[in-house]
């Protein structure tokens, strides 16, 4: 993974958590424009997290 | 415990603790001289605690970093920020020595698999807990490649126990940014360690 593409990731991953869950889906949706492999990997970051902080 | 190590002399306790004031004040170049103090200790103190414990023992990372804190440092001449700088170096050493015991463990069990008649419930979570420190360093690697300061705060967190204003502290950031570090490292982690 290139830097520029983690930073990436990382920005529209910390921004969607600082949001209530109800708004993360129209934020991903303007952030990620059309890129569905990104939306997608931010998605997937996002419910691991949830995920470990249930465990 | 400490009755049964071989007392730390004066002259080290007082270099090591002269030593981590200063790396506390911004010397970082003091760390070369400290590694070597801690490691020594850290490595007697969890030989001597395997040599002890049943074969299928945990180290317990945060306890023995602590024991070699009450071992190696004056508790009269520092403060909260030189403990901090302490376990952020001892961290990194407890990290190696818990790996390296997981990959000798790995080793072991390889060349006896055969004798391996019953089932052992204990043996079998030695066997776990190795595999899945294993994969914790060789992930804490491939994100040190990507983005070494998450890297270093997950080795800073979970290796020495340091708390969020611990981290912060021997990192020279703020809390609010090692928590946001934290968060997306560790979805990180838990992402790449289902995929192994």
């Amino acid at each position: 993974m290139s830097p520029e593409h983690w930073q990436q990731v990382e920005e529209i991953f910390q921004t969607a958590l600082d949001l209530a869950p109800q708004e993360r889906a129209s934020y991903l949706t303007r952030a990620c424009e059309d890129k569905v492999e990104l939306r997608r990997e931010v998605e997937k970051l996002i419910s691991q997290y949830e995920q470990g902080r249930a465990c | 415990m400490p009755m049964e190590s071989p007392q730390v002399n004066d002259y080290t306790t007082e270099n090591v603790t002269q030593l981590l004031v200063e790396l506390s004040n911004g010397n970082h170049a003091v760390v070369d001289a400290l590694l070597p103090l801690i490691y020594d200790e850290l490595r007697n103190l969890a030989a001597n605690y395997l040599r002890r414990e049943r074969r299928d023992h945990t180290l317990q990372p945060t306890a023995l970093v602590h024991e070699a804190y009450l071992r190696l440092v004056d508790q009269r001449s520092v403060n909260w920020q030189n403990r901090a700088h302490f376990f952020g170096v001892a961290a990194q050493l407890m990290r190696r020595i818990l790996v390296d015991h997981a990959r000798a463990h790995n080793a072991e069990k390889r060349g006896h698999d055969f004798q391996k008649l019953s089932l052992d419930e204990n043996i079998d979570k030695a066997d776990e807990r190795s595999a899945e420190l294993i994969a914790l360093d060789d992930a804490l690697k491939e994100l040190a490649e990507i983005d070494e300061q998450k890297s270093r705060i997950v080795e800073l967190r979970y290796f020495g126990g340091l708390t969020v204003e611990e981290t912060a502290e021997v990192l020279g950031v703020t809390p609010i940014t090692i928590k946001r570090h934290w968060r997306m490292a560790k979805a990180w982690l838990h992402g790449r360690m289902q995929n192994e």
